[in-house]
């Protein structure tokens, strides 16, 4: 489910701070450029200042830090059953074993250093990424992608999908809300009950994709009226001397 | 599940992006031929993409345990606007996740492309196109594209997941690919069993009450007329 904090962060970008009127291409650029250093670089320390550098920039635009965890966790918690993973399967010389409930655990060295690699890593680039969205409009970002040669298709396709999103999801929770209103997802744990929620959830499924079908008809006359002849216009980045 | 950023060693990141761009080129060149003949199609795209997208998201109830998952949604994109397009769409769908949802990654980007966009993409579509020209019905054989789409999307994710384990060495890869696979199938095997459900549910569905949408996407031809 899309939570609040997804939602918020693009009021984030919508704010001013420096970082909001930085230009887009920098930030891109930054943030590949530390993506592709956090992935590719061994060692734990540079993973470290980049997560301590990105945490510095969200505390200095005052990201809640509610979001900042809403975020975070889920990624973090999948890095640390990972982590948990390699510590115990990889083998290597042992630091030290474990007896829990009768099972013998072993710890390898390797196996310690390599998940650490791993959840360093995934922390970071999530906090790299966290950073680009909370500073980012989408439409800027969508010109960006447009400067570094992305294909057009892919980027006009991408700033409607962003547009339409959240207006196909609150007309999906209005048509959900009125189902569960009709008894249409009882308790799923008997089979009755699942059978029922299977197919409410088939028909929302049908429902959203035919509204989303019937606006695009709409949007395209809306569009036309416009000025739009097969591609979006808008804002570009100046030549600069 | 989409792989998160740090999980793939550099050189896997760009293997797997090499091998997605060529199947993604070929999408982007069918959307642009396809605008100049109508200038719809993309506003089109856009509004499908974020409906599919919205249903990659929904809860699918999970029976026995109670609990809910995510179905991946490109089975069903495939069969509605074809195997290429919807790669483009996973695209779309996955940089938006990777930038403003925190899930997967840029530098997986690659990889989540190819295991949900191309593989379950072209799964989904030629076992709807198998099915259909089989004689079977739009909804079993919608049904049948949603599960073995979505367990081929697994499928390569844990091939994904093992060849790109760091330090994982040739002796060891079918080992790490098959504890992947163990610990993907308790979960991933009904999930598949549901995608497939709610896919045929969707498509059958559409076909009751807007066939004309179904007939100008190209996913019947002329059948059922005045049916309904």
């Amino acid at each position: 489910m899309v939570k609040d904090s997804y939602l918020m962060v693009d009021a984030f970008a919508q704010r001013d701070n420096v970082f909001t009127r930085m230009d887009a291409r920098i930030k891109v650029s930054l943030s590949v450029l530390a993506l592709t250093a956090v992935i590719a670089l061994p060692g734990f320390i540079l993973p470290l200042i980049i997560f301590a550098l990105t945490s510095s920039l969200m505390l200095a635009v005052r990201t809640p830090l509610k979001i900042v965890l809403g975020r975070m966790l889920p990624p973090v918690i999948l890095g640390f059953v990972v982590f948990l993973l390699m510590t115990f399967f990889h083998q290597g010389s042992q630091v030290l074993s474990l007896k829990v409930l009768g099972l013998e655990l072993e710890i390898y060295r390797e196996g310690l250093v390599l998940g650490t690699t791993v959840l360093l890593r995934i922390i970071s680039s999530v906090s790299i990424l966290l950073c680009l969205s909370l500073t980012t409009p989408v439409h800027e970002l969508g010109y960006a992608l447009l400067w570094f040669r992305i294909p057009r298709v892919i980027v006009e396709i991408l700033l409607l999908t962003y547009r339409y999103l959240f207006v196909l999801w609150d007309e999906g929770m209005r048509i959900r809300q009125a189902q569960a209103m009709r008894l249409g997802y009882p308790d799923w744990r008997n089979p009755a009950g699942w059978k029922k929620a299977v197919n409410s959830t088939s028909t929302l499924m049908a429902m959203v994709f035919i509204r989303a079908y019937d606006r695009a008809e709409n949007t395209f006359a809306a569009m036309q009226t416009r000025g739009y002849n097969g591609e979006v216009t808008g804002q570009r980045f100046k030549k600069t001397a | 599940m989409h792989i998160q950023d740090g999980f793939l060693v550099g050189k896997w990141a760009v293997a797997w992006y090499g091998a997605a761009s060529v199947f993604v080129a070929k999408g982007v060149y069918d959307i642009t031929q396809r605008t100049q003949k109508v200038m719809a199609y993309k506003p089109l795209l856009g509004l499908v993409s974020a409906a599919v997208f919205f249903i990659s998201l929904l809860p699918i109830p999970v029976p026995v345990t109670g609990t809910s998952s995510h179905p991946a949604g490109t089975p069903v994109a495939a069969i509605l606007v074809g195997p290429f397009v919807s790669m483009v769409l996973s695209v779309v769908a996955l940089l938006l996740q990777a930038l403003f949802f925190a899930h997967g990654g840029l530098s997986t980007l690659g990889a989540n492309v190819f295991s949900m966009g191309v593989v379950g993409s072209l799964t989904g579509f030629g076992v709807f196109w198998l099915g259909r020209k089989a004689g079977l019905s739009l909804g079993i054989a919608a049904f049948l594209a949603g599960a073995f789409g979505d367990l081929a999307v697994y499928l390569s994710t844990s091939f994904q997941l093992a060849l790109g384990m760091p330090g994982v060495h040739e002796q060891s890869l079918l080992r790490a690919f098959l504890t992947f696979l163990a610990l993907f199938m308790p979960t991933q095997l009904p999930l598949a069993l549901l995608e497939g459900l709610v896919t045929g549910g969707m498509v059958t569905y559409i076909a009751k009450v807007r066939p004309d949408i179904l007939r100008k996407l190209g996913v019947v031809e002329d059948v059922e007329e005045g049916k309904n």
